[in-house]
């Protein structure tokens, strides 16, 4: 089968082509039974990023590319995701819609790679004080 | 909960592949050294538990009753900022 169909709750049936399945081994944060999602309805840098498992999981992201703090390569998922330095990879960053589209924030201190060779992703935790968990979105971004 | 008791430099092996090592005792702290491979992620507790929150927000900020415009929301918001806050692609 080539082709994967589910019913979300916000988007009706989607038809997802095997290529753009992601999957994800140990699932994203507090979501560990989610291994698959996709991404879908681009519009640069935001889309999202709809479970497979669960039709009424999705996540707003942002192309961690575009921010301005720079994500650097992760020695550390070579056996995770077997992501190797020449290997392109997506970086996506969690977004929280707060009140009102102004106070959007963006978890900075948690960005899940995805290694776009094997279609394999995972949500790391960075232990480092700049990074915040609640950073303005608007701010993040690269200016 | 399993409650052990262990001397300084002695360990504890955790299935076949963890060993964790109580390095140091100072003051009110303990040093603790974990050997694990590389696809187990060790988080401090509280670290792990505020992303797993942040995630689950994320998840409920974008719920079905948003819909689907949200991202489009999300765009056309970004594309009105004011241009020097705002990369040219």
């Amino acid at each position: 089968m080539t082709e994967r169909k589910i019913l979300t709750s916000r988007f009706g049936e989607l038809k997802i082509s095997k290529e753009k399945v992601l999957s994800f081994p140990q699932g994203i944060v507090g979501f560990p039974k989610c291994h698959q999602f996709t991404v879908i309805e681009y519009q640069a840098p935001f889309s999202w990023l709809q479970s497979l498992d669960d039709p009424d999981l999705a996540f707003v992201v942002v192309d961690g590319q575009k921010l301005a703090f720079q994500y650097p390569y992760q020695a550390s998922l070579s056996e995770v995701i077997d992501l190797q330095k020449k290997d392109p990879y997506l970086i996506l960053t969690l977004i929280v819609i707060r009140e009102s589209l102004r106070d959007a924030t963006v978890n900075l201190k948690a960005p899940i790679y995805i290694n776009l060779r094997n279609n394999q992703g995972f949500q790391l935790i960075l232990d480092e004080e700049k990074l915040a968990t609640k950073a303005n979105l608007w701010d993040s971004l690269t200016k | 909960m399993l409650i052990l008791s262990r001397k300084i430099g002695e360990s504890l092996v955790i299935g076949d592949e963890i060993v964790v090592t109580l390095l140091e005792q100072r003051g009110g702290q303990v040093r603790i050294g974990i050997e694990a491979p590389r696809t187990v992620k060790v988080y401090r507790q509280e670290i792990y538990q505020q992303i797993q929150k942040e995630n689950l927000s994320a998840a409920n900020s974008a719920n079905a009753s948003v819909g689907q415009d949200l991202i489009k929301q999300v765009s056309e918001y970004y594309q009105k900022l004011d241009p020097t806050k705002k990369k040219e692609d």
